[in-house]
C-alpha cells in the first residue's frame, strides 16, 4: 500500500472513524496496532516474520536488561552498609557486564539480519571481483534476499529503545503489544521519522479524541505532501531517470541539469512522504519529530545534516556519534596530542580539541553512506560527506584567518547566500554518487559536469528527457512556491505556516486550499497512464 | 457546540463540492479518451428510442463499409454502427445489451471480425466501451469481468485521464465537441474513412508472420454470443463477412464460422462472394487490404441496402417528424463527406475522415463554403 495510492486513502479513513469511534479509549492504541500490522501484511506477508523478531526479542531483552538492572539496585540497597566502595564497583561492574552482553548479542543479531539481507551481496559481489582480480577462480554464491519493509526504520527505533534501557533512561515497555506498536506505527514504518521511545511511546498510548483543529491541520500536511510528492517529485524523476540511464548520451550541462532536479526531488519525494506521514499522525492525535528544516537553505554542510533527515542525524549522534567520540580510545588520542610538543601550540590545541570528534564525524557518515544502500557509491557518498565535515572542522581557524584576513563579514547577507550556494554544490557532489548507477559512472559525470558544460546541446537534451514544456513550467512553479515557502518558514521559525494560515480570512484559506486540491488532482502524476515511482527513502 | 460543528460541516462540504463537480464534469467536457470509436458509442446513446430499423454490430470493417445516411437516402432504413476499432468478441453480448436497451431493430448485423482474432479483449476498446455507456449492470458486469485492476478508475475515468490537460489546444476542441456536438445525435451514424486509395495487387500484399499467427477464430467468445442470443431469443440477427482485398486469407476462419452459426440456426451472408455483384473495384476501392475506401463504401452500401430491403425485407419504421428532418440532415452531411473525401483522394491527400476528426473543423469551414459558393 502506497502512500500515494487511492487505497491508502481509504484506508486511512477507515482507521480515523475506527480509531475516534472505538468505545474503550483506554484501548483505543489497539485500533493502531491491528492497522499498522493490517498495513504491513498488506505490503507482504512475508516480511512479518522479520518484523515480529524484532519485535520479541528487542522487547525480551529490554525486559530482562530491566530487571537485571531493578535487581542490582535491590542488592545494593540490601548491601548498601555493608559494601565498600570497591565491592559497590565491582558489583556494578558485573551488571553491566551482564547487561551489556544481552544489549550487545540483541543488536548484533537485528543489525545481523539487517546487515545480512541488506549488503550480504555486496559484500560477495565485491570479495568476488577481488577474488577473481587476484585470479583465483573461488566465488560466493550470491543470494535472491528479500529486503523487508522498513527494516532499516524499524531497527534502527528499536535498537535506540534496546539502548535507551540498557542505559536507564526509562524502564523497559512490559506490554509487549504496546511495543509492538512502537515498532510498526504504520504512518512512519515505510521511511520514518525514526523516533525515540520516550518521545512517541507515550502519545501512541494515550487517549486521543477527536480534535477538529488538529484535523484541518494534518489534512493540510497530507495535501502539501501529496502536492510534493505526486507533482514535483514524481513528475521530475521521469527526466532525472532517462539522463542518468543513459547519462553517456547528454552533455556536462544536461547531467547537471539532472542532478539539480535531483537535489529538488529528492527533497520534494521524502519531506513529501513524511508530510504525509506526519499528517496522518496529527490527526490521530499524535506528534511525529521533524525530518526536516529548510535543508538546502543550510550554510554548512554540518548545517545541512542538521536540517536534513535530522532523526537519523539524532539517532546516529546518540547512539554512534557520542559513544565513539566520548570513547577512551578517542579521547586518548586528545591527551596524545596534548601531551606533544606540537599540542602546545595554537594548532596542536585546536587538534587535539577536534581530532576526535570529526574522526568520529567520519565513521558516523561512512555508516549513514552504508545505510543509503550496498554499494561502493554510498561508501564514496558518505566519505565525501564525513571527509568535508571532518577538513572543515580541522581547518576551522584557517578558513576565519582568512575570511579577516579578506575583511568579510560573516553576518553580511551576501556572505551568507554564498556560504549556502557553496554548500549546495558541495551537496549536489554527494548527489552524484547518490543518482548514478555505479562509483565508477558518478566519476564519469562529475568529470563531464566539469569538462563538457554545453548550453546548447542542453536545451536540444531537454526535448530527449521524457517531460514537455508545460512539464518543467510545472517543476519550476513547483520549486518556486517550495522554495517559498521554505523562506518563509526560515523567517518566521518560530510559528508554522499553518498557524500564520490560520490567522487569514476563511477565504484566503479556501481558496489555497482549493487550489492546491484542484492543481493535486490535475498534475499530480497518477493513475493507470503513469508510473508511480516508490519513495526513495522506502529503498533504505 | 451544534453550531460550531454544524458551520465546520459547511466549510468542509463547500470544499468537497466544487472538487467533485470540477471532477465531474472535467472528466465529461475536457478530460476523457477522445477518437471516432469514442463517439461512435456516445452518440449512440442520442438516437432517438426505437428508430433505428438495423444496428451494426462488429470492428473497423462495418464503420469503414457502410454508410448509414447514404442506405436511409437510397432505401429508407434508419441504421447505425455500434462498433469499435479492432472490437474483441467477447465484448459482443455486453454490446448487444446496450443496443437492446434502447433501441429494438428488425435487424442486428454482426460483422464476424470480431471473432476472427483470439485475442483478450484489450484495455482500449474496453475503455472506449466502458468509459462511453450509462451507469447499468451491464456496465459493472462488463468492467468485473474484463478488468484485472482499478476496476473502479473505469467510473471514474478522470483519474485515466487527467493527464489530457497537456493536450493544450485538443483540451478546448474537446470542450467545444462535448458542449456543442456530443449531445446530439450523429450525422455520419459512425461513419469513417480514409482519403486513400490502395492500388496493390492481393498477391503483392506480405502479411507479417506474427499478424497470420493470431487468425483464428475465438471460439469461446463466439459461442458465448450465440448463447447470448439464444438466451434472449434475438431472432433477428445477422452474421455476415464484409470484402477485404485479400479473401482466401482468411477464407478457413469464416467458414468455420459460418459452420457455427448456422449450427446455432443465424443466417450467415459471406459478401466475399458478392464482391463482383457490387461491383468492387480491387485497385480502385480499399483504402487498404483490410477496409473499403469511399467508393468501396458506397458500393457496398448500396448493394448490401438493396439486399437488406429485398431478401431480409426490412422495412422502414415511420419516423417522427424531428428524426426524418433529422435524417435529411444526415443526407446532406453525408454528401459533403462524400465530396470532402473525393477531394483528398484527388489531391493524394491522406485523412481520416469521420464526424469527429482532427481536421473536423476544417470540414465544417469547407462546408460552409460549398455553401456560400
Amino acid at each position: 500500500v502506497s502512500y500515494t495510492s487511492f487505497h491508502f486513502l481509504i484506508f486511512i479513513c477507515l482507521i480515523f472513524c475506527v480509531y475516534f469511534l472505538f468505545p474503550s479509549k483506554k484501548y483505543q492504541w489497539t485500533v493502531l496496532l491491528a492497522a499498522s500490522y493490517v498495513f504491513y501484511l498488506l505490503a507482504g506477508y512475508r516480511y512479518a516474520f522479520f518484523v515480529l523478531f524484532t519485535t520479541i526479542s528487542t522487547y525480551a531483552s529490554a525486559i530482562v536488561i530491566d530487571r537485571i538492572a531493578a535487581k542490582a539496585k535491590e542488592e545494593l540497597k540490601i548491601h548498601k552498609q555493608e559494601w565498600d566502595r570497591d565491592q559497590k564497583r565491582a558489583f556494578k561492574n558485573q551488571i553491566g557486564k551482564k547487561k551489556r552482553v544481552i544489549m550487545v548479542c540483541t543488536l548484533v543479531v537485528n543489525f545481523g539480519i539487517l546487515g545480512f539481507l541488506k549488503y550480504f551481496n555486496f559484500f560477495a559481489g565485491s570479495l568476488n571481483d577481488l577474488l577473481a582480480g587476484s585470479g583465483i577462480s573461488f566465488s560466493i554464491p550470491t543470494l535472491r534476499l528479500i529486503l523487508p519493509l522498513g527494516i532499516s526504520f524499524y531497527t534502527f527505533q528499536s535498537m535506540g529503545y534496546l539502548v535507551d534501557v540498557y542505559r536507564e533512561k526509562f524502564p523497559a515497555e512490559r506490554n509487549l503489544a504496546k511495543f509492538s506498536l512502537f515498532v510498526c506505527y504504520f504512518p512512519q514504518i515505510i521511511q520514518g521519522p525514526i523516533s525515540f521511545y520516550n518521545q512517541l511511546a507515550h502519545q501512541l498510548y494515550e487517549e486521543h479524541r477527536f480534535c477538529f483543529t488538529r484535523f484541518k491541520h494534518g489534512c493540510e500536511l497530507i495535501l502539501w505532501g501529496f502536492l510534493k510528492k505526486v507533482v514535483i517529485a514524481d513528475r521530475a524523476i521521469i527526466a532525472i531517470n532517462v539522463a542518468v540511464n543513459s547519462y553517456q548520451r547528454f552533455g556536462g550541462t544536461t547531467l547537471f541539469f539532472a542532478l539539480f532536479l535531483y537535489a529538488l526531488q529528492l527533497y520534494a519525494d521524502f519531506s513529501g512522504g513524511i508530510d504525509i506521514s506526519r499528517g496522518v499522525s496529527q490527526i490521530l492525535g499524535i506528534e511525529l519529530a521533524q525530518n526536516f528544516r529548510r535543508p538546502y537553505f543550510a550554510t554548512t554542510i554540518d548545517d545541512y545534516w542538521r536540517r536534513w533527515h535530522i532523526t537519523l542525524g539524532a539517532w546516529m549522534k546518540e547512539y554512534v556519534f557520542y559513544p565513539i567520540a566520548l570513547s577512551k580510545r578517542f579521547t586518548g588520542v586528545s591527551k596524545k596530542i596534548r601531551a606533544t610538543k606540537f599540542g602546545a601550540t595554537k594548532a596542536g590545541v585546536h587538534l587535539a580539541k577536534v581530532l576526535p570528534t570529526s574522526f568520529a564525524s567520519l565513521i558516523v557518515f561512512l555508516l549513514v553512506g552504508i545505510w543509503h544502500g550496498a554499494s561502493w557509491k554510498y561508501v564514496a557518498f558518505g566519505l565525501w560527506n564525513g571527509g568535508v565535515i571532518m577538513l572543515s572542522t580541522i581547518l576551522e581557524p584557517q578558513f576565519q584567518a582568512l575570511t579577516s584576513a579578506l575583511r568579510i563579514r560573516a553576518e553580511a547577507l551576501w556572505f551568507r547566500i554564498f556560504q549556502i550556494f557553496r554548500t549546495f554544490l558541495i551537496v549536489l557532489v554527494g548527489y552524484v554518487f547518490d543518482i548514478a548507477p555505479s562509483f565508477r559512472s558518478a566519476m564519469y559525470m562529475i568529470g563531464k559536469m566539469i569538462s563538457g558544460q554545453n548550453f546548447t546541446l542542453f536545451f536540444s537534451d531537454l526535448n530527449s528527457l521524457s517531460l514537455i514544456k508545460y512539464d518543467y513550467l510545472i517543476i519550476l512553479f513547483g520549486m518556486l512556491t517550495m522554495f517559498v515557502v521554505s523562506f518563509l518558514q526560515e523567517r518566521n521559525s518560530a510559528t508554522t505556516l499553518r498557524q500564520i494560515l490560520d490567522q487569514k480570512h476563511f477565504l484566503v484559506r479556501y481558496t489555497l486550499i482549493l487550489v492546491g486540491i484542484l492543481v493535486l488532482l490535475v498534475f499530480g502524476i497518477y493513475g493507470p497512464e503513469f508510473e508511480p515511482s516508490a519513495f526513495v527513502y522506502m529503498q533504505f | 457546540v451544534k453550531k460550531i460543528n454544524f458551520i465546520r460541516f459547511l466549510k468542509i462540504f463547500a470544499l468537497a463540492l466544487p472538487v467533485l463537480l470540477f471532477v465531474l464534469l472535467s472528466q465529461r467536457y475536457l478530460f476523457y479518451f477522445s477518437n471516432s470509436n469514442e463517439e461512435r458509442i456516445l452518440r449512440f446513446y442520442q438516437e432517438e428510442r426505437d428508430s433505428l430499423d438495423v444496428v451494426f454490430l462488429g470492428a473497423s470493417d462495418v464503420f469503414a463499409g457502410f454508410a448509414p445516411a447514404l442506405a436511409y437516402e437510397e432505401y429508407g432504413f434508419t441504421s447505425y454502427m455500434y462498433t469499435i476499432d479492432s472490437n474483441r468478441g467477447g465484448l459482443l453480448p455486453y454490446q448487444a445489451e446496450e443496443v437492446l436497451k434502447r433501441q429494438s431493430p428488425q435487424y442486428i448485423i454482426v460483422e464476424i471480425n470480431a471473432f476472427l482474432y483470439d485475442r483478450p479483449v484489450e484495455k482500449e476498446q474496453l475503455s472506449v466501451f466502458v468509459e462511453n455507456i450509462p451507469l447499468s449492470l451491464n456496465k459493472i458486469e462488463a468492467v468485473w469481468r474484463f478488468k484485472e485492476n482499478d476496476r473502479l478508475l473505469s467510473f471514474f475515468p478522470f483519474v485515466i485521464h487527467h493527464g489530457n490537460w497537456s493536450d493544450g489546444e485538443e483540451l478546448l476542441e474537446h470542450l467545444n465537441w462535448r458542449l456543442f456536438a456530443a449531445n446530439t445525435p450523429s450525422l455520419l451514424k459512425g461513419t469513417l474513412t480514409r482519403t486513400k486509395v490502395d492500388n496493390q495487387l492481393p498477391e503483392d500484399i506480405e502479411v507479417p508472420a506474427e499478424e497470420r499467427a493470431i487468425m483464428t477464430v475465438a471460439d469461446d467468445d463466439l459461442d458465448e454470443f450465440l448463447r447470448y442470443c439464444q438466451k434472449k431469443n434475438l431472432d433477428n440477427v445477422v452474421f455476415v463477412r464484409f470484402p477485404h482485398k485479400m479473401s482466401d486469407m482468411q477464407a478457413e476462419c469464416v467458414e468455420l464460422i459460418k459452420d457455427r452459426v448456422q449450427e446455432y440456426g443465424y443466417p450467415f451472408l459471406n459478401l466475399e462472394n458478392h464482391k463482383e455483384d457490387m461491383g468492387l473495384d480491387i485497385l480502385q476501392d480499399y483504402y487498404n487490404p483490410e477496409h473499403l475506401n469511399i467508393y468501396g463504401q458506397k458500393k457496398l452500401t448500396t448493394y448490401l441496402g438493396k439486399l437488406l430491403l429485398e431478401d431480409y425485407q426490412v422495412r422502414p419504421v415511420v419516423q417522427s417528424e424531428n428524426n426524418r428532418l433529422h435524417w435529411e440532415d444526415c443526407v446532406h452531411y453525408y454528401h459533403s463527406y462524400y465530396e470532402y473525401a473525393h477531394e483528398h483522394i484527388s489531391k493524394n491527400s491522406d485523412i481520416v475522415c469521420c464526424e469527429y476528426f482532427p481536421e473536423f473543423f476544417q470540414f465544417l469551414d469547407w462546408i460552409s463554403e460549398q455553401e456560400t459558393a
